[in-house]
């Protein structure tokens, strides 16, 4: 299984961060229906091709909820129900599937060990501020979930918030119950991980070197040329009105 | 190495009243000094000052002064006295930088900055001495409190700084990783690291330690060497709030017997999470008026299995709660759970208003709520914030809100973590009486003393498996 997951390539941070870059530009240059689909499976085989088979199928399902989600709202506008409900629905399915494509870049970035993507930064020649950051908000996203979780488990016990129909007829009460304790969780985990980031000298702007060794290839090469050569295809052919 | 003279600290802004008062304190290089006192007695912002973080993180006006390996520690940057002086913080889950386990432990080498082959020796060495090997290279969320704590440990163990500063290491720590940290700390202090060790549970560097320095009110009350501290008495430690240096004595005898009667019955749970088997077809019975103990290595399935039996995890098995099989929702209607930290588990404006949260505020409910705040010792504070309670108030306050629930199955995890002396024997107390109301309790914890004191019998995993179920004997 090991030796498996070995024997695919296992992209450079900074290949994540350009493909999520380029995934960014493709989404704001291409605007037809075909050529989304076109670039959403350039961005399927770029997964593949990085040992991340298992990412597919979610993400092939997600595009699907939000065409069906779009779709909906098309729907919508057709039979004159209210014109707010049904923009929002096909903005929600357009705006989802376009953006699924940085966002699976920006995920498999996230992944990345922490140290190889402060050393991926500072080797772009980024301020370490820049690093610390991205490190903190990888940090933070997990941080708030899991202390969500705890604050929703606890509630359980004390009769708050529990199941749909409660939840909404108690709403207002049930945010505070939750918001209460999120923000006072969160302000002493940022106060205690600055503290602790400070006194192992990550603030320390002087020379800093990385644990994990990083290199940019070929391969990660190809891979950015690949993702550019098919947004700008997609692009041309759109614009010469094939698409 | 270190030398404080007259050192006053308060804080800016006031929060915290733990401040310092007139510390006049010399450590020699290769020495290891226990600091020992109360919750709230200052033994924490000691530790920071003598990190930097005060006042150079949390401000605050700092007099007196303070050298370092005979420079002037006040007028370091801190980054500077962070590669001196390492430092161990007090709760695992908020002082990890990274989201896997080898980057966070070469993260303080990375800004010294080591050379990369040097930093790849440090992490194995670390991690053989620490016997971490199978942490390595993992996410750190999934972890336990325990396994993150040794993590955090030999993050600042690589570093080799010349001065170690730990806040309560043992606190989630199981026993034989509370033995390695001991062998650690003794090596660390026979190579010339200087080793100063905030601390409630003193038996792990019973051997090694150097003096005992005892703070009151933010002031240092005495400091014993080895042998005088050795010398206190049981009663003079209780006295002075602190717990025994000996191991607690209590041997576990025969097997728990299970009986129909039983109020938990528990039946082949098996529970995987993160694509790892947690639990392995576990087994047992707990009885209402007892209180039994899960102990077992850090990462062994302890809280996944009382998260499984109050409802709060999907798992196979049965569980049956009063003499019924009970599906996960109704099962968490029948329990209730008081996790390891108490901050996300009070959200009423009043202490008093915690104990009708999510229900209708009735005579006998607020009746009920008096009585159980007087039984705890917390009736002066019914009107008080729950957030501006102590650490212990607080967890008494969820024992006393868990007694007033009228569930017979109650389930604390690690509820004796970080408390001192004085605050574990007064939760001893209170768990003794819950069982003698006839509530049925789960005691999730690494704490032997609270084990020794307080637990009928012991139920020990190992790997997702019983490895025992046996009474305690005394």
């Amino acid at each position: 299984m090991e030796k498996r997951k070995q024997s695919y390539f296992r992209p450079d941070p900074r290949t994540w961060l350009l493909l999520c870059l380029l995934g960014i530009a493709s989404i704001l240059l291409v605007h037809s229906e075909i050529g989304g689909l076109c670039l959403f499976l350039g961005c399927l085989l770029i997964h593949l091709l990085t040992g991340k088979a298992n990412k597919i199928l979610p993400y092939a399902l997600y595009y699907l909820v939000f065409y069906g989600i779009g779709w909906a709202g098309v729907r919508l506008l057709d039979s004159n129900v209210a014109f707010s409900v049904s923009s929002m629905l096909s903005s929600i399915g357009i705006v989802g599937r376009k953006i699924l494509i940085p966002l699976s870049f920006a995920t498999a970035l996230a992944g990345e060990a922490t140290g190889s993507l402060m050393a991926a930064l500072q080797a772009m020649r980024f301020p370490k501020a820049v690093g610390i950051a991205v490190a903190v908000v990888l940090r933070f996203f997990p941080t708030i979930s899991g202390e969500y979780r705890a604050i929703r488990s606890s509630q359980r016990f004390r009769g708050i918030g529990v199941g749909v129909v409660h939840t909404l007829t108690h709403l207002p009460s049930t945010v505070e119950y939750i918001l209460i304790p999120l923000i006072l969780r969160t302000t002493k985990v940022a106060e205690e991980l600055s503290a602790s980031m400070t006194v192992r000298g990550v603030r320390f702007s002087g020379e800093t070197i990385s644990y994990r060794p990083i290199h940019f290839s070929w391969k990660d090469g190809a891979l950015c040329v690949f993702m550019a050569v098919i947004a700008g295809a997609v692009f041309v052919l759109e614009k010469g009105g094939v698409l | 190495m270190i030398e404080l003279k007259n050192v006053s600290f308060s804080y800016a802004n006031n929060c915290e009243n733990s401040g310092l008062r007139r510390i006049d304190l010399t450590v020699k290089k290769g020495e290891l000094i226990i600091l020992a006192g109360k919750s709230g007695c200052g033994k924490t912002t000691l530790t920071r000052v003598l990190n930097g973080l005060c006042p150079q993180f949390y401000p605050g006006n700092l007099t007196g002064s303070y050298s370092l390996d005979g420079q002037d520690a006040l007028k370091m940057p801190i980054h500077q006295l962070g590669t001196m002086v390492g430092s161990v913080f007090q709760d695992p889950r908020s002082q990890f930088f990274t989201t896997n386990t080898t980057d966070e432990i070469a993260l303080g080498m990375e800004n010294i900055p080591l050379e990369r082959a040097v930093m790849q020796e440090r992490v194995k060495a670390v991690c053989a001495q620490m016997n971490i090997d199978r942490l390595l290279d993992r996410r750190i969320f999934p972890l336990s409190s325990g396994e993150k704590q040794l993590i955090a440990i030999a993050s600042i163990c690589a570093m080799e700084p010349k001065v170690i500063v730990m806040d309560e290491p043992s606190a989630n720590l199981d026993s034989d990783a509370m033995v390695r940290l001991g062998t650690l700390l003794y090596r660390l202090k026979a190579a010339g690291h200087t080793i100063i060790l905030s601390e409630h549970r003193f038996h792990y560097v019973r051997d090694s330690f150097d003096r005992l320095v005892f703070m009151e009110n933010g002031a240092i009350s005495a400091i014993y060497d080895h042998n005088e501290a050795l010398r206190l008495k049981r009663e003079q430690l209780a006295g002075m709030g602190l717990r025994p240096f000996e191991a607690p004595a209590f041997q576990v005898g025969g097997a728990f017997q299970s009986k129909p009667e039983d109020t938990l019955q528990v039946s082949e749970i098996s529970c995987m999470l993160d694509g790892r088997q947690i639990l392995e077809e576990v087994s047992f019975s707990a009885r209402s008026g007892k209180i039994l103990a899960i102990a077992g290595p850090n990462g062994a399935g302890k809280s996944t299995l009382c998260r499984t039996i109050t409802g709060l995890y999907r798992a196979m098995g049965t569980v049956q709660i009063d003499g019924e099989y009970l599906k996960r929702k109704k099962r968490t209607n029948h329990s209730f759970f008081v996790q390891q930290d108490s901050d996300y588990q009070l959200y009423a404006p009043t202490v008093l208003d915690e104990f009708w949260i999510g229900k209708k505020e009735t005579p006998a409910r607020k009746e009920t709520a008096l009585a159980k705040l007087k039984e705890m010792g917390l009736d002066a504070f019914q009107n008080r914030h729950p957030a501006s309670l102590s650490g212990g108030q607080k967890q008494r306050l969820l024992l006393a809100i868990a007694a007033a629930s009228s569930r017979s199955l109650l389930v604390f995890d690690e509820p004796t973590s970080g408390l001192d002396g004085y605050n574990m024997r007064l939760t001893v107390q209170l768990f003794k009486q819950l069982a003698k109301e006839g509530k049925c309790l789960l005691l999730i914890t690494h704490d032997m003393d609270l084990i020794a004191e307080a637990a009928d019998c012991v139920l020990y995993l190992e790997q997702g498996k019983v490895r025992y179920h046996r009474n305690v004997l005394r």
